[in-house]
């Protein structure tokens, strides 16, 4: 469900609020903290933002006025950098303009102070990544939250509010980094124990994480799994008792969460406001399916053909648990009726 | 042994005290109205360390590093001199400032531990910055440290370090906060010193918000004989327990999410401490609650499986905003009082434990403590080896320790000692106090902001009119 798109859907807009500025754009050279003969300097938001404040260096020469501007100005616009995206280094920013921008959004320090291991890591991750597009099939149902709205914040609301999934169901969905950032919380009960299978494709970088648990505690994350950018959907699956859980979508990867660059498709900006960057599509698919676990009903848990004491093992193993091949009597929980069943077949 | 019934403590600080909140000032009328009803009158000497000018005290560590029977300390702080002071005990449980530690940044945490096996005690200390160090100094025989400490890159902001053998190979690891990196990390000792990246768990990866985790303790939560990560996430309001299955790694965590209060605001949690307040033979967890109006504290219990099997809200402090808490025997009673250090007034305030033996968790009113703008850490340990429980503070903007020693049962005579509610201030009220907007007032936001402030910008609150919050864009500038 995937389509690549032709032309390249990473839109940076410039934090400056503008398209950069033609010298900037046009190869300029020389650092921007030296005095240099050549108009513009190398690194190109600092450029396009000393030369809004003075034309004349980005027409003439770089000189101590263009220097003493990006001092004020050019604090934590260091894209694009000198070294590689995929060096640490003691300096700011990286050469792929868009990576650089990408990284700084999430953690200014790589452009603020260097591009330390950690920017490294994590423009591995997120940087790179080819364009694409989700086709949604008419069979999806869309998730019943707006874009702009936080409905199905789950746990993360004073008053926990979910989505629903019910097994079958591919549900098409949103979210955005805008303050704060949403998270999508499906909400489902099994009644029997049960295989669970879930499907994620996304124009994000995407987590799913499946919680068992009310939100005030115990809960517990069960499953954690990340989608692949422009690749087929993740297909995950889990063993689970029964019970009500949470299936929650997120921005961000095991690295850290997205803080920018997720916004709704269309939106309306006041008069001269500045558009946010947007770095990836806001879509997903998630879908789930649901397979009832067989229940055998079988006190043979090794298979050996004997009902004895390493069954005996087995079953104590288990026990406390919602569910599995132990839970003889398909009770959903392993327990004293199962060691009842077990001791009633013992054939050892 | 009688109790004040909750309810009647819940009115009692209630909306007639809650013009006494956000000032930095500490309220000597409320103290009043508060504290005579005490059981027991805490009784301490309040004795004051102080460092060097601009040092902003944030935490400490105590051991005895030359093996003389007394304890030192190790303090660390936001300071832009960037460093670290070691205090040497003397008898009596004095504590003398004698070596400065030059780190390579501003320091949130300082914590004691012989890494490289040689019989000397080392020191961790954790970067505030956002490039996160670990740093290690070296100890020398007769209590000293290297010069150039060791440093390990990892996390960003780091505001904890745990120590302990989570293996079991009989070597020290490390566990490490990353703050703003959103990550526990532990990081394995081989007893030479040296440590290699083990687990990194992600924090509250559910959260919509920013996790923020603040603090960790490792304590065996199951009783399986393994010590496990009970980690505090200030934005997520959540404790954090991850599980350890024996050889250092973590593939169970469960989330408890701090209590709703009375009023349905969500108050916000930096700190907790681990300790049997129920007198049941397990510990407890006591989180001190950051939040708008008469500050609360909480009492997790823990079952043998390393459940929370039961929340408790108390009324707590009504000057002051609640930041970090601590625990003993102040009264001698036999069972575990809580205090909890504050900001804005910076009290310390003590609350005598009366719970009966099998029944509900019950403390009395608050006593208050030291005249402060922001009481940043404390650690209760007996200082002076009288047989009674002393209490150490770190004092953040007067650059100063605070020891109060306890009278009751060795020291100074009570009347020497008695000191509580002895310092007015004269600086001005807060009234700007920041939070999320929407409609909700928030307590974790709340707890973030204090979380960030440096001494400087709490003395700007103080002598300011208007309390407006500062820039904190940069973790590392503050």
């Amino acid at each position: 469900m995937i389509a690549r798109l032709s032309g390249p859907f990473l839109i940076v807009a410039s934090s400056l609020g503008g398209t950069a500025l033609a010298q900037c754009n046009l190869g300029a050279e020389g650092p921007c903290d030296e005095p240099h003969a050549s108009p513009g300097c190398a690194v190109t938001e600092c450029c396009d933002e000393v030369c809004t404040a003075d034309p004349i260096c980005c027409e003439l020469d770089w000189d101590q006025v263009c220097i003493d501007i990006q001092e004020e100005a050019c604090a934590g616009l260091a894209c694009p950098g000198a070294q590689p995206c995929d060096s640490a280094s003691d300096v700011t920013g990286c050469a792929d303009q868009v990576c650089c921008r990408t990284m700084c959004d999430h953690d200014w320090y790589c452009c603020y102070i260097e591009w330390d291991q950690y920017c490294v890591d994590f423009a591995a991750r997120i940087c790179g990544q080819v364009a694409c597009e989700l086709v949604i099939p008419d069979v999806a149902v869309p998730e019943s939250e707006p874009c702009d709205e936080r409905l199905n914040d789950g746990c993360n609301m004073l008053e926990p509010t979910f989505s629903e999934i019910v097994c079958g169901q591919l549900v098409s969905g949103e979210t955005t980094t805008s303050s704060p950032r949403d998270t999508d919380w499906y909400q489902f009960t099994t009644t029997q124990p049960t295989l669970l299978t879930f499907t994620l494709e996304s124009e994000f970088p995407a987590q799913a994480v499946l919680f068992g648990g009310p939100c005030s505690g115990p809960f517990e994350v069960l499953l954690l799994f990340d989608s692949t950018l422009c690749a087929p959907a993740v297909q995950q699956s889990i063993e689970v008792g029964p019970g009500t859980w949470s299936m929650v979508i997120g921005a961000g990867r095991e690295e850290i969460s997205l803080r920018r660059g997720l916004q709704c498709p269309l939106v309306k900006l006041d008069e001269g406001e500045d558009p946010q960057p947007i770095y990836f599509g806001a879509r997903y698919l998630l879908g789930l399916d649901c397979d009832p676990e067989p229940c055998t009903q079988d006190s043979d848990l090794n298979g050996d053909g004997l009902v004895n004491g390493a069954d005996l093992t087995i079953l104590l193993a288990g026990w406390g648990k919602g569910g599995g091949p132990e839970d003889i009597d398909c009770s959903g929980s392993v327990d004293g009726a199962d060691l009842t069943r077990l001791l009633a077949d013992w054939a050892g | 042994m009688g109790s004040v019934p909750r309810e009647i403590s819940l009115m009692s600080i209630g909306n007639p005290l809650s013009t006494c909140l956000l000032s930095c000032a500490p309220i000597l009328a409320c103290e009043v109205s508060l504290t005579h009803a005490q059981l027991t009158d805490f009784d301490f000497t309040e004795e004051t360390i102080q460092l060097p000018e601009g040092f902003s005290p944030v935490c400490f560590d105590l051991t005895d590093l030359d093996l003389d029977g007394d304890l030192d300390a190790v303090v660390c702080g936001r300071n832009v001199d960037e460093l670290a002071m070691i205090l040497e005990g003397g008898p009596g449980g004095s504590l003398t400032p004698t070596d400065e530690l030059v780190v390579p940044d501003q320091m949130d945490w300082a914590e004691f531990g012989d890494f490289n096996e040689d019989g000397n005690v080392d020191i961790v200390l954790g970067t505030r910055s956002w490039a996160g160090l670990v740093v290690i100094f070296e100890g020398l025989q007769g209590g000293g440290f290297t010069e150039q400490p060791r440093t390990l890159r990892h996390c960003r902001e780091i505001r904890a370090t745990r120590v302990g053998d989570l293996d079991r190979d009989s070597h020290l690891d490390l566990v490490v906060i990353g703050h703003s990196s959103e990550e526990i990390l532990t990081l394995v000792g081989d007893g030479t010193g040296s440590f290699t990246p083990g687990i990194r768990l992600r924090s509250s990866p559910w959260r919509n918000g920013y996790p923020f985790p603040q603090s960790a303790e490792l304590i065996d939560l199951d009783s399986d004989g393994f010590l496990d990560i009970a980690a505090i996430g200030l934005g997520s309001r959540t404790i954090d327990f991850s599980f350890n299955d024996g050889l250092g790694g973590f593939p169970q965590t469960r989330s408890w999410t701090v209590p709703v209060l009375e009023d349905g605001t969500r108050p916000g949690c930096s700190y907790g401490e681990w300790a049997d307040f129920d007198g049941d033979g397990r510990r407890d967890c006591l989180l001190s609650l950051t939040g708008f109006g008469p500050q609360r504290f909480a009492i997790a219990r823990l079952e043998q499986s390393g459940d929370i099997s039961e929340t408790t809200l108390h009324p707590g402090s009504s000057s002051g905003l609640s930041w970090i808490p601590s625990s003993g025997d102040f009264d001698g009673d036999g069972d575990t009082d809580v205090v909890i250090g504050h900001a804005l007034p910076g009290t310390i305030a003590f609350f005598e434990n009366v719970t009966q033996p099998g029944g509900e968790l019950e403390f009395l009113l608050p006593q208050l403590f030291v005249g402060a703008q922001f009481i940043r850490y404390l650690r209760a340990v007996d200082l002076d080896h009288d047989g009674d429980t002393d209490l150490v503070a770190a004092d953040f903007t007067s650059d100063r320790l605070v020891i109060l020693r306890n009278n009751l049962i060795g020291g100074l005579p009570r009347e020497a000692g008695r000191n509580r509610t002895s310092h007015p201030s004269s600086v001005n009220p807060v009234h700007a106090i920041p939070f999320s907007g929407e409609g909700e007032r928030d307590g974790a936001s709340l707890a973030k902001w204090l979380s960030d402030l440096s001494a400087s910008e709490v003395r700007d609150l103080c002598t300011s009119s208007s309390g407006e919050p500062a820039d904190r864009t940069k973790p590392g500038g503050g």
